[in-house]
């Protein structure tokens, strides 16, 4: 209650002397191009394997 | 028009995202580096091996350098130029500084800058990733502060630049504060950030230490290093260090393996951009699977058990 009697003082940004100018312009908005998904296995006790195949097709083991 | 640089000296070295931003901004022309640190040869020619020509070189001893390097830039960059600089803490003071000393807007957040039209149009992700906006500056020296990770770092043989010092100019009391004390996080394995192989653990891991096990034996059996998600360094399971996503470590390796992780925009952001993203969780609706090439709907721990094994008997 104390906050709403105080005054609120309006100032102009002339009166700060100061001139804000946008020096940042946007010239596009585009959406990302979503990352396709892959194949999902449900895992039935082999699900291990799969990544295993997967991995040494990417050469890492 | 020249293009700068920004590096802070990394324990002798350059820092990585000078590297990156070196390698991307060479074909566009001249490149100098403005280094701040005690100064390296291996830094040095680091630097001239991704491309830059020139290297100037303030050494501001224990001050906090970014105030005093700052003010020396602003007398080196000319209007027609680009200075780059990298997200480290250092990186983004000496850019805001800067920009308040140059008047010139910083263009933040970049994966990507094309400066080969008319303007210098920096590009970044907002909203999670989802939204790509260019920007451009129409005042310069235009200022961009890149994502990590955003350009590869490759070496093109450039050889060893000349190294210029650069006096440390008087700034006052901005320039007054001193590092007193420094600490190294202590680690085991492959750096995060660095690592072609990272094991990311989500809170489907479980809490206990044992249950994390199977994240670090991964790690170690494919030469990888552990990250995880902030669910779990919130609940202090492992350090921040180890934090991958929007407010902490960003990766790019060419395999990803994400275990226990549903998916939040905040971690996806943090490794999207991973060639390889295998994702073992048990929900068929987390949203890992939309970004992974592979995914395993299954409780990660019988998957990731009978994987490690399969792994040591090879």
């Amino acid at each position: 209650m104390q906050a709403k009697k105080k005054p609120v003082d309006t100032k102009t940004c002339a009166d700060l002397g100061v001139s804000p100018t946008a020096q940042q312009v946007i010239r596009s908005v585009e959406p990302v191009p979503a990352r396709q998904a892959g194949e999902i296995v449900e895992d039935e006790g082999e699900g291990y394997l799969k990544i295993i195949e997967k991995l040494e097709e990417a050469k890492v083991i | 028009m020249t293009t700068w640089v920004f590096c802070e000296e990394q324990n002798g070295n350059a820092s990585p995202s000078a590297l990156e931003l070196l390698t991307k901004a060479r074909g566009w022309g001249d490149v100098q580096v403005f280094y701040v640190g005690a100064g390296s040869d291996t830094a040095f020619t680091q630097l001239g091996d991704h491309g830059s020509s020139a290297v100037h070189h303030l050494d501001v001893g224990d001050r906090l350098p970014a105030a005093a390097a700052a003010a020396a830039l602003a007398g080196l960059v000319g209007e027609s130029d680009i200075v780059l600089f990298g997200m480290s803490s250092t990186d983004r003071d000496v850019a805001g500084r800067l920009s308040a000393r140059t008047g010139c807007p910083v263009l933040a957040n970049a994966v990507e800058i094309d400066p080969s039209g008319e303007e210098v149009l920096v590009t970044n992700e907002i909203l999670g990733g989802t939204t790509r906006v260019v920007t451009a500056a129409t005042a310069g020296p235009v200022i961009v502060v890149a994502r990590p990770k955003a350009f590869p770092a490759e070496q093109n043989g450039g050889g060893a630049p000349g190294v210029t010092a650069v006096p440390t100019p008087d700034v006052g009391h901005p320039g007054g504060a001193s590092v007193l004390e420094r600490h190294v996080e202590e680690s085991e394995g492959p750096d995060l950030e660095a690592a072609a192989i990272v094991i990311g653990g989500g809170r489907g891991m479980g809490g206990a230490a044992e249950k994390w096990e199977p994240v670090a034996n991964l790690a170690s059996l494919l030469g990888g290093a552990v990250g995880a998600t902030r669910a779990v360094v919130d609940a202090g399971w492992v350090p921040y260090s180890l934090q991958i996503g929007q407010t902490g470590k960003t990766v790019k390796p060419d395999v990803y393996i994400a275990c226990g992780v549903s998916g939040a925009m905040q971690h996806l952001v943090g490794m999207k951009d991973s060639s390889l993203i295998i994702a073992i969780n048990k929900d068929p609706e987390a949203p890992i699977f939309s970004v992974s090439d592979l995914g395993i709907v299954g409780d990660v721990h019988k998957v990731m058990p009978a994987l490690n094994a399969a792994l040591e008997n090879r």
